[in-house]
């Protein structure tokens, strides 16, 4: 599969008072042209700081991207490096972002279909007319179909899933080759989760745009990703096909994780107390006291002097799987 | 559904519509509203009747009261009371209408500059702004007075220099909130640059506060033209203005005697004053209604 988004030892730095930290560290990722990767992980362990890196949006003052290279398929040179203006065209254009919430993230004094004809008249430079039909036409595509006049109606109107529609038509207006969705459902009732998630592998298929798709929620990786990343404290810890990260996770993390998971037939056990969820003990250690060695190895079971002493380099499970674990093969 | 329909209810759901009708509800701002619509509506059209002489003089009666020819008397040299309070309060109002359109110009760009641009021309934008803040404003306004001269056009460029900092520092604040908000973010997200930003999500966000200070200011404008006149640095006699015509009053002779002389510019001044600032409040309850909330 060709590669459409390439990032490559990515290290993005943040100030703060008790001096540099570093939320994104030594990543490397590729999504391919219509593939779905999945960036799973606990809050706080760098993925939203990932996707910001990518556009470029970091908090300005304090946030900047300390090495490796971002690079876009059809886009010359390192997104890293690109100058403001050309970066301009790549957000939006080349490539969209979801955000979580969506009540915040439309303007609650522009109608929906303005939002919507923005990115338009942006990067394609229409008319205020053309770019209000075309914003018709993407509302329609995502299910705010124009008999409704959803087009005329201020956000505060919308529900939270028709919200997060018109969030996403803003983001597909321009058919940028990537879609990057932050959450794009953590706030939205688990039946408008659905709708939402059926739309996204919809519009995927039609348009063959690569997704980055960026979650807690291990089920939604399995319903839509084809490979995912695991992230841990800044680091990616594993990364591989969906399929042969479930089958057989080979990181004490992303087997915890997997763990944790609430399944069918749980609940009564549960009641009857043979069984209590399983949790990972311990929290996301801060960024700023970082453990000596491997960052799981204060919370994970396996760990030996050797894991407090390293930090473990990724290594290759198969092609296409990789875990950075001292322990790995005893998984 | 047809398209009348969905025109009015989309105006009904603008934020602005909503705002209005709590405007509406407020007994004392729709009493200061009528009351400068009746000021306004005057002191607009007087100009447009026949009759309108507030310079003509009128030999056969030199300080005269109230009567059928002369409503509100006659000055000294026995000019119309009336035709000049309405010919004062027009100079008043484009006097302090332009003053304030100019110093929102000024005040939102600095605001904006300061938020939105780096942090050097946050530092720049918001140490100038103290400067002109920290100047004693009586003082300042007569020292520009009598470099820029007399006349409207300086009076307009005086009381516009003087009010816009405290704009440029409402508007700095709103923005600097606004700026890390998630939409915001999104139109960058999205590749809206600068002035995007600028005109499409920070100037409507501001609106409340620019209307606000609209009316307030306004206020503060025709006061401070007043002012000015009245010390003989605004509006020079033979133009009438509020300022200028209360300035009579200095004369004791007329303080005691021809009381219409003064109270017929005082009284307009006042209510003018009053109906401005009804208003003003009403529309910073209606625009936040959080406000009442307490």
């Amino acid at each position: 599969m060709a590669a459409l988004l390439d990032i490559a030892a990515l290290r993005t730095e943040f100030a703060t008072r008790a001096g540099p930290i570093l939320p994104v560290n030594d990543v490397s990722l590729s999504v391919g042209v219509g593939e779905t990767l999945a960036l799973v992980g606990e809050s706080g362990c760098g993925k939203s700081v990932t996707a910001l890196s990518i556009l470029r949006l970091l908090p300005r003052r304090i946030g900047r991207i300390a090495g490796g290279s971002i690079r876009l398929h059809g886009i010359d040179g390192d997104l890293v490096t690109l100058p403001e203006d050309r970066m301009r065209h790549v957000r939006g254009g080349a490539i969209g972002m979801i955000f979580q919430e969506p009540a915040t993230c439309l303007n609650p004094l522009l109608k929906v279909g303005e939002q919507v004809a923005e990115p338009l008249r942006i990067h394609r430079g229409l008319s205020h007319g053309e770019a209000a039909r075309a914003a018709e036409a993407t509302l329609a595509s995502v299910g705010l179909p124009g008999e409704d006049h959803q087009a005329g109606r201020y956000p505060h109107q919308l529900s939270g899933g028709m919200r997060q529609r018109a969030m996403i038509a803003v983001a597909l207006a321009c058919h940028p080759r990537l879609l990057i969705a932050d959450e794009p459902t953590t706030a939205l009732d688990v039946t408008i989760q659905a709708q939402i998630i059926e739309l996204l592998r919809g519009l995927q298929h039609e348009l063959g745009m690569g997704l980055l798709f960026i979650t807690h929620n291990f089920a939604l990786v399995a319903d839509l990703a084809h490979r995912m990343a695991v992230m841990y404290a800044g680091r990616i810890v594993e990364h591989g096909p969906v399929a042969a990260v479930f089958a057989r996770p080979r990181h004490p993390y992303t087997h915890g994780l997997l763990a944790c998971m609430p399944r069918l037939g749980m609940a009564h056990r549960l009641r009857a107390g043979h069984q209590t969820l399983p949790t990972i003990a311990g929290a996301v250690p801060r960024l700023d006291a970082l453990p000596a060695g491997c960052s799981f190895a204060p919370r994970c079971v396996l760990a030996t002097d050797a894991c407090r002493r390293e930090t473990p380099a990724l290594a290759e499970v198969s092609a296409e799987h990789a875990v950075r674990c001292l322990r790995w093969s005893e998984l | 559904m047809n398209h009348q329909a969905t025109w009015r209810e989309t105006w009904q759901a603008h934020p602005l519509a909503q705002a209005a009708g709590r405007f509406a509800a407020n007994p004392l701002a729709m009493a200061g509203l009528l009351l400068l619509l009746a000021m306004l509506l005057p002191v607009t059209c007087y100009p447009l009747l026949p009759g309108a002489a507030p310079n003509a003089i009128d030999l056969t009666a030199l300080n005269a009261p109230p009567d059928a020819a002369h409503w509100l008397g006659t000055d000294g040299v026995g000019r119309d009371v009336l035709a000049r309070v309405l010919q004062g309060g027009r100079i008043s109002l484009i006097v302090a209408s332009s003053a304030v359109c100019i110093s929102m110009l000024i005040g939102f760009m600095v605001g904006a500059v300061a938020a939105l641009g780096g942090s050097v021309a946050n530092a720049v934008a918001m140490r100038v702004t103290d400067l002109a803040m920290t100047l004693p404003p009586v003082v300042l306004l007569l020292v520009l007075a009598s470099v820029a001269g007399q006349g409207i056009a300086p009076t307009i460029l005086v009381i516009s220099l003087l009010s816009w900092p405290v704009l440029a520092r409402l508007v700095r604040a709103r923005l600097l909130e606004l700026r890390e908000r998630e939409f915001v973010i999104a139109a960058r997200g999205m590749g809206g640059g600068a002035w995007h930003i600028m005109l499409r999500h920070a100037l409507p966000n501001c609106i409340d506060v620019l209307i606000v200070f609209a009316t307030l200011q306004l206020a503060q404008a025709i006061l401070a033209e007043a002012g000015l006149s009245f010390l003989g640095m605004g509006i020079p006699p033979p133009a009438a203005s509020w300022g200028n015509m209360l300035n009579a009053a200095r004369s004791t002779v007329v303080l005691e005697h021809y009381p219409w002389q003064w109270l017929s510019p005082g009284i307009a001044l006042l209510l003018t004053e009053l109906a401005i600032n009804f208003v003003g409040d009403g529309l910073s309850a209606a625009l936040n209604p959080r406000s009442e909330l307490g």
